[in-house]
């Protein structure tokens, strides 16, 4: 088995190493235009959810600790979707925290008056990213969430009293003690080595 | 940590290059009543605590790297835990992303966790071992799309325990291997159908309870309706164990978590899974694992939000996968339950204050070790600067 998984795992590394090959591309002309899932991937970085997320998360990743944190587009996220300005705007508007000051929540336009009122004007995606901070209370299921995938399970054993996002969980690990290992299994007896039969002589 | 202390020196220099804010500061202090500290069953030692965890975020985002660096140091002082009345933790995150080209990006992070929890000595017997830990884990991750719908995503971890004293190192310490790679293919914008192919190599210091697995598997990733996400992945982890005498064990496992948003006020999580699983309780090597959890967060108003969290954990082991040792020998399969649920309340005062009320449970119950549960409550003042 090991050595199933020795090659196993140089295999991998061979597969790493194929996108460097490519790397030298130039960039696509379109930078302008964005998927929502390419901003979602975005906007969890400047949120600062990074850290409560898998590494290189996944779209639906990211769509659920966005979700969690009230944070849409009009009618979801939709993965080849292009991200546009009125959807943008509403991202922006929820990422503040500031959702409760928009009175007509069904209108794209709303959205976009409110971020001229407070001073917030963006000509392209990127500059309604680099204007975005991150949440002050974030929500997350970093404390709960269970994985059985090996490159994402999370941690059982975490400090006592961390603090977590949403509500506050310490998770279970307890060390048991050597005393109460063998109170609680059977000990095993320990066996005197067994004394060679006196020599006589003959 | 040289690489910490290069991000740490580089990034002001990197986020100066960006727009947004590259630093986010927070403090949080907590008053707290604590009714069993040790997690006993019988002669409860309660305790008030004064939690001060301040937390230092530096965020950088360029047109394509992202660099983010968490330090959160925490730091309690106990009224009545004797004869070591103060506890200081250290949590370090580090995610570097960077994207090669819009079809290849890799990522890497570093989890760090250093923490504290002295021994319990009750009329010279040891109750409890010192269990001061070090626990790292570090990903590497890399995407590339095959094709406009197809991408292929490899990654790698490392995870390390290390406990500091030696009698408990000799049991619990660790290390995880793991490999994988998932094959993704993009059906429609709301479907992603992966498949996924994992290795894992467990070693423990002591006693032999490590295992190789493989894991075959497919998962789905599906937005149902604008508020609905889902994402369900399931397959069989086939387990090796290193003890010959254990033999090896095929089970099926899964993980399913729902994110749903009623209304723009109430944001909802719900999850569960089954697995193979690390066993918590030596000598076993294995435990079979089911676990249920939920996070609900709703704002009352525009100032008041309540948070509500929970977890049901079933835990299964069985004597066949007692690992042969000379401290004790396991006659009987044993199963546990822990249950966690937390509740907080937090109330905006203005910008960047909040007052915040909590109350925490633990219980846990089973034939392999002492029952006990647990309750906090505390009130604390957090702050954004």
């Amino acid at each position: 088995m090991t050595a199933r998984i020795g090659s196993t795992l140089l295999l991998l590394l061979a597969l790493l190493a194929l996108p460097f090959a490519t790397t030298g591309v130039a960039q696509e002309d379109d930078e302008q235009l964005m998927t929502e899932s390419e901003l979602a991937l975005k906007l969890v970085q400047v949120l600062g959810l990074s850290p409560m997320l898998p590494v290189n998360p996944s779209p639906a990743e990211a769509y659920q600790i966005l979700l969690l944190n009230g944070v849409s587009p009009k009618d979801g996220w939709n993965s080849t979707n292009l991200v546009n300005f009125g959807n943008l705007a509403r991202i922006l508007v929820q990422s503040m925290g500031a959702e409760d000051d928009i009175e007509d929540t069904t209108s794209d336009k709303a959205y976009v008056d409110y971020l001229k009122s407070i001073g917030v004007e963006f000509g392209t995606i990127q500059d309604a990213i680099d204007q975005t901070s991150p949440i002050a209370q974030p929500l997350a299921n970093e404390a709960i969430k269970v994985s059985t995938d090996p490159l994402k399970k999370d941690a059982f054993i975490r400090p006592i009293d961390e603090q977590q996002s949403g509500a506050d969980l310490q998770v279970f690990r307890k060390v048991i003690p050597a005393v109460e290992i063998e109170q609680l299994f059977l000990a095993v007896p320990v066996v005197e080595p067994k004394r060679p039969d006196a020599l006589t002589p003959n | 940590m040289g690489v910490t202390a290069a991000v740490f020196t580089a990034l002001p220099l990197l986020a100066a290059e960006g727009d947004g804010d590259w630093l986010t500061v927070r403090n949080r202090i907590r008053i707290e009543y604590d009714d069993n500290i040790y997690e006993t069953e019988r002669n409860k030692q309660d305790s008030v605590k004064f939690i001060e965890e301040l937390e230092l975020h530096l965020n950088a985002s360029l047109n394509q790297t992202y660099i983010s660096l968490r330090y959160r140091p925490s730091f309690i002082y106990w009224s009545d835990r004797n004869p070591d009345d103060t506890d200081l933790h250290h949590d370090l995150d580090l995610v570097l992303n960077h994207e090669f080209s819009p079809r290849a990006r890799i990522a890497l992070k570093n989890t760090l966790r250093l923490a504290e929890l002295p021994e319990l000595i009750d009329r010279g017997t040891t109750l409890r071992q010192n269990d001061d830990y070090l626990y790292n884990v570090s990903d590497a991750n890399l995407e590339y799309s095959l094709r406009p719908k197809t991408f292929l995503r490899v990654g790698g971890r490392y995870t390390l325990l290390e406990y500091d004293d030696a009698d408990v190192a000799a049991t619990e310490n660790y290390d995880i291997a793991a490999g994988g790679v998932t094959l993704g293919q993009k059906l429609s914008g709301d479907t992603i159908l992966n498949a996924d192919f994992r290795v894992e190599q467990t070693d423990y210091d002591g006693p032999d309870r490590g295992s190789d697995s493989l894991y075959y598997g497919l998962g789905l990733e599906q937005t149902l309706n604008p508020a609905f996400v889902a994402t369900i992945r399931a397959g069989i982890q086939d387990k090796e164990f290193n003890d010959s005498a254990l033999g090896s064990e095929d089970q099926p496992y899964f993980d399913l978590v729902l994110t749903y948003l009623p209304s723009p006020d109430t944001r909802i999580s719900l999850g569960t899974g089954y697995s193979m699983f690390e066993a918590d309780v030596f000598p076993f090597a294995s435990q079979d694992r089911l676990l249920f959890f939920g996070n609900i967060a709703h704002d009352l108003t525009a100032r008041v939000t309540l948070y509500l969290a929970g977890s049901y954990q079933m835990s299964d082991y069985s004597a066949d996968q007692a690992v042969e040792n000379d401290r004790v020998e396991v006659l009987s399969d044993g199963s546990e339950e822990a249950f966690q649920a937390s509740t907080r309340a937090s109330y905006q005062v203005n910008k960047s204050n909040w007052l915040e009320l909590s109350y925490q449970l633990i219980s846990l119950n089973g034939d392999l070790r002492e029952d006990f549960d647990r309750n906090r409550v505390s009130v604390g003042w957090r702050v954004e600067l």
